[in-house]
């Protein structure tokens, strides 16, 4: 539903009546999803038809994000990968990580990438972790807050569209 | 496997004691299946099943934050309906499971909605209220958020001239009830909203093609692109024709008039095209629509078996902006332009041979706009103004060789609308919404429609809603200015005021358990200045006027359920008494009650997926009797995994070949017109 769509329901209240049941995780991917489509990578890695979305082999967000295997982004494919050791990481466009769960996460997030890298945590406090964007759970609602200065050091920007759209936009 | 065979018994049942009995063996042998289906199925549709990363992916951010996540086991979230009406939303799943070819054939599967056809266009009812040949006019039709009612007949295209294809359709949303309160003029027993699919909802090139009975043939391509962000694009188009059947009609059946039967009359043929896209906060659509139908019931004293056909062109085009300006205030703009043009080609009996053509032409633009504040605390306002101007409205009759020109009507106008909306979280857990609207137009009519709705969630599983609303429809041009001259002519009436309806309702809003969810709701309504066609005493023309009452009450009880394998079940049942204001009758095509089943059953592990539904409509009066009560069933059988990017889909419509026919409207020497019996569809759909 793109913007602009007059909904009845935008008139008759904000909310969907038909019987939704949504999954957290299935939900998570979709945002990082859709994330993907409001950043510029400012430097890519040269080859590959791959657009590649990194994420540890235990990570609950794996089997959702291998659902959107295939579908494209900037005329490459959404690729699903498991998550190398930081040094071979700069194949990936977008890291997912879990603060609390993975163990190298600090490791991720401090590491030096030679390519524009989108992280994406899961959970965790913006800012510390040094992710990019950060989703949150709140009330049953998914939120997510933007930190800009990580931006900067990785070499992505984020369009304003998607800004508008967050909990939390952090300068740093 | 014992599902398969229960199903063979029932199909190839002959002998049947009460017709009632196969629909009950029909739905058992669904219900059979429950007990036999395997296989863990993936929901089809984004929202209704279990929504999975794929699904939800296609939808936009806006959306998306404004899900539940269920972290519990529970399969229904819990249900908060703010809606300040019992809104129903079907999907484009529910449209492919169940076979819908049209947005009348959807509807009709909605508690308290039946529909009517004539054989050249079908006209929505609700509540009891249905006058055939009123043209839909006491319904709004939105397309993506704007008007699509015409500006002569305000017609609510709900048949096969509708201008969308139904593959197109991403969502109907339904919200019963006076809507003039935010939407103005013609949402008086109800507001239909149609959204489009979107570019990423196609995400390449898709093809479709099906033939069906009676020549029924229909294709379409599409290509839709998905861009950064929020930019779409989609183009599409839609090419349809049916060669249709000799129909015998018993009211003409004598040896000059080819004995009753009219033969090659019930053909169409028409072309549906879209174009739409975003861009930023930017969003634009064209769509055209045409369709010409072959008229084969010889109304209005026209020549028996001989060639009449009607031919509606419709084009909308719309430019819509919407921004959050900051995270309290947003802004919604969107600019419009339409054209409509009607035409019938017909031979009246009483200037035989010589050929008569009647027609319509509009043409008007306009602007809505609006804005939302939440800065308040706790209150959600919409404030909005919707401002048209129609820069033609035109009418014309005229014979041909020799020319004589009949009627050869220019009429323009401009409207203005000016609404009030707010809805505010009051203390334990009460909500109350008020709207307020105020019309006015150049021709000197206006309305105030207000609308209070006071909501309350009892408990988490329990919402009661009380409702008070009225809604007006404002006379037509036909009704206004249409007019000939002679013995059995009509003149015009410019003194033709609004139609208003006053309705009460209450619902419940009820979970039952984790899969089940009940909605009963109680309502009154009351029609005042009813327009009626009657003549007038000094001139002995036919006039429209505001002459007539009705009044009418019911209750209507609506059931879903969704079972952990996937299959899913809506029933609903509803009883509705409609009368005469003045004369205390019942009304006429009004039925006592309605009863309706929607299943929809996936099998193999998705590989199949079936849907079915069953509608039952207690007998009506026609104007000089009754049609009896009838019940119709339908099947379609989805085969989504036959071939990579393909859907194959069978539907077989009025499966047990059912007679029944609809009340004819004024202008039709029949008192009644019989419906098709079993028709069958076969659909490919393929995406590259």
């Amino acid at each position: 539903m793109s913007v602009g769509v007059v909904s009845l329901l935008s008139y008759l209240g904000n909310v969907h009546p038909v019987l939704a049941q949504v999954d957290e995780t299935a939900l998570k991917a979709a945002f990082i999803y859709n994330f993907a489509m409001f950043t510029t990578w400012k430097t890519q890695p040269p080859e590959g038809a791959a657009f590649n979305v990194c994420v540890s082999h235990d990570s609950p967000l794996r089997a959702p994000l291998t659902e959107l295997s295939g579908k494209s982004v900037d005329s490459r494919f959404w690729t699903v990968r498991t998550m190398p050791s930081a040094s071979d990481a700069s194949i990936c466009q977008i890291i997912v990580y879990h603060p609390q769960k993975d163990g190298s996460a600090h490791e991720f997030a401090s590491a030096v990438y030679a390519n524009s890298v989108l992280l994406v945590t899961d959970g965790g406090e913006a800012q510390k972790n040094q992710a990019v964007i950060t989703l949150a759970l709140e009330k049953n609602h998914l939120h997510f807050d933007i930190d800009l200065g990580a931006a900067k050091k990785r070499g992505v920007s984020l369009s304003s569209n998607l800004l508008r759209l967050a909990r939390n936009v952090y300068e740093s | 496997m014992v599902f398969i065979s229960t199903v063979h018994v029932v199909i190839s049942t002959n002998s049947v004691s009460k017709a009632g009995n196969r629909g009950i063996l029909w739905m058992l042998a669904i219900a059979s299946t429950f007990y036999c289906s395997s296989g863990y199925a993936n929901g089809a549709s984004a929202v209704q099943a279990k929504g999975t990363a794929a699904n939800l992916a296609s939808l936009s951010l806006e959306d998306l934050l404004k899900l539940r996540v269920v972290t519990s086991a529970s399969r229904i979230a819990q249900h908060v309906q703010e809606a300040p009406s019992a809104v129903v939303v079907l999907t484009a799943a529910d449209i492919q499971t169940y076979g819908w070819g049209t947005l009348g054939e959807a509807l009709a599967t909605l508690p308290g909605l039946y529909t009517t056809a004539d054989r050249s266009y079908a006209y929505l009812g609700s509540r009891g209220f249905l006058r055939v040949g009123d043209y839909g006019s006491r319904f709004l039709l939105l397309i993506d958020g704007h008007r699509a009612n015409d500006p002569i007949y305000d017609q609510a295209s709900i048949g096969s001239e509708f201008m969308l294809d139904m593959d197109l359709v991403e969502r109907i949303e339904y919200a019963p009830g006076p809507g003039s309160a935010v939407y103005g003029a013609n949402a008086f027993f109800g507001t239909i909203n149609v959204i489009t699919k979107n570019g990423r909802d196609v995400d390449g090139v898709q093809a479709a093609a099906s033939v069906g009975s009676f020549g029924d043939r229909k294709a379409r391509i599409t290509y839709g692109w998905r861009g950064k962000g929020n930019n779409d694009f989609l183009i599409s188009a839609t090419t349809h024709e049916k060669t249709g059947q000799d129909l015998y009609f018993r009211e003409f059946d004598t040896p000059d008039q080819n004995n009753g039967i009219a033969q090659g009359l019930d053909y169409e043929r028409g072309l549906k095209l879209l174009l739409k896209g975003t861009y930023e906060d930017f969003s634009f659509s064209v769509s055209h629509a045409t369709r010409k139908k072959g008229v084969p019931t010889a109304p209005y004293e026209t020549v028996f078996n001989q060639p009449f056909y009607t031919k509606d062109d419709q084009t909308l085009a719309s430019i819509k902006y919407s921004r959050a300006l900051t995270s309290t205030f947003a802004l919604d703009g969107h600019v419009y332009a339409g054209r409509y043009d009607y035409r019938a080609d017909s031979i009246p009996a009483w200037s035989a041979p010589q050929k008569n053509i009647d027609g319509s032409h509009a043409a008007w633009y306009g602007l809505d706009l609006h804005a939302t504040l939440t800065s308040f605390h706790r209150h959600k306002i919409v404030v909005g103004t919707d401002l048209q101007r129609d820069t033609s409205k035109d009418q014309y009759n005229y014979s041909i060789e020799p020319y004589w020109s009949e009627l050869d009507d220019h009429q323009t106008g401009s409207k203005a609308g000016f609404y009030v909306e707010d809805q505010i979280t009051l203390p334990y857990d009460f909500l109350l919404n008020a709207g307020l609207r105020y019309d006015t137009r150049s021709d000197g009519q206006s309305s105030v429609s207000p609308r209070v709705a006071l909501i309350h969630k009892l408990n988490p599983t329990t919402t009661i809603k009380a409702i008070y609303g009225t809604a007006y429809r404002s006379p037509n041009a036909y009704e206004t200015y249409y007019a000939y001259s002679g013995e059995g002519g009509q003149e015009r009436n410019l003194d033709l005021q609004p139609e208003r309806i006053t309705t009460q309702e209450l619902v419940l809003d009820q979970a039952l358990g984790d899969s089940t969810h009940a909605t009963v709701s109680v309502f009154q309504y009351k029609i005042d200045d009813l327009i009626s066609l009657t003549v007038n005493p000094e001139t002995g023309l036919y006039v429209h006027k505001n002459m007539d009452r009705a009044d009418g009450r019911g209750t209507e009880l609506n059931v879903e359920h969704k079972w952990r394998e996937g299959a899913m079940l809506r029933a609903s049942y509803s009883w509705q008494l409609a009368r005469d204001g003045v004369t205390n009758a019942v009304l006429d095509n009004s039925p006592r009650s309605m009863a309706k089943v929607n299943v929809a059953v996936p099998l193999f592990d998705n590989a199949v997926r079936l849907g079915t539904e069953f509608r039952y409509i207690s007998a009506r009066r026609t104007a000089v009797g009754d049609v009896p009560s009838y019940y119709v069933a339908n099947l379609t059988i989805n085969l989504p995994k036959i071939i990579k990017n393909g859907n194959l889909s069978f539907s077989a419509y009025n499966l047990f070949n059912k007679r029944y026919a609809d009340p004819a409207g004024p202008g039709l020497v029949q008192d009644s017109i019989r419906q098709d019996g079993r028709t069958f569809l076969l659909k490919l759909t393929y995406g590259l």
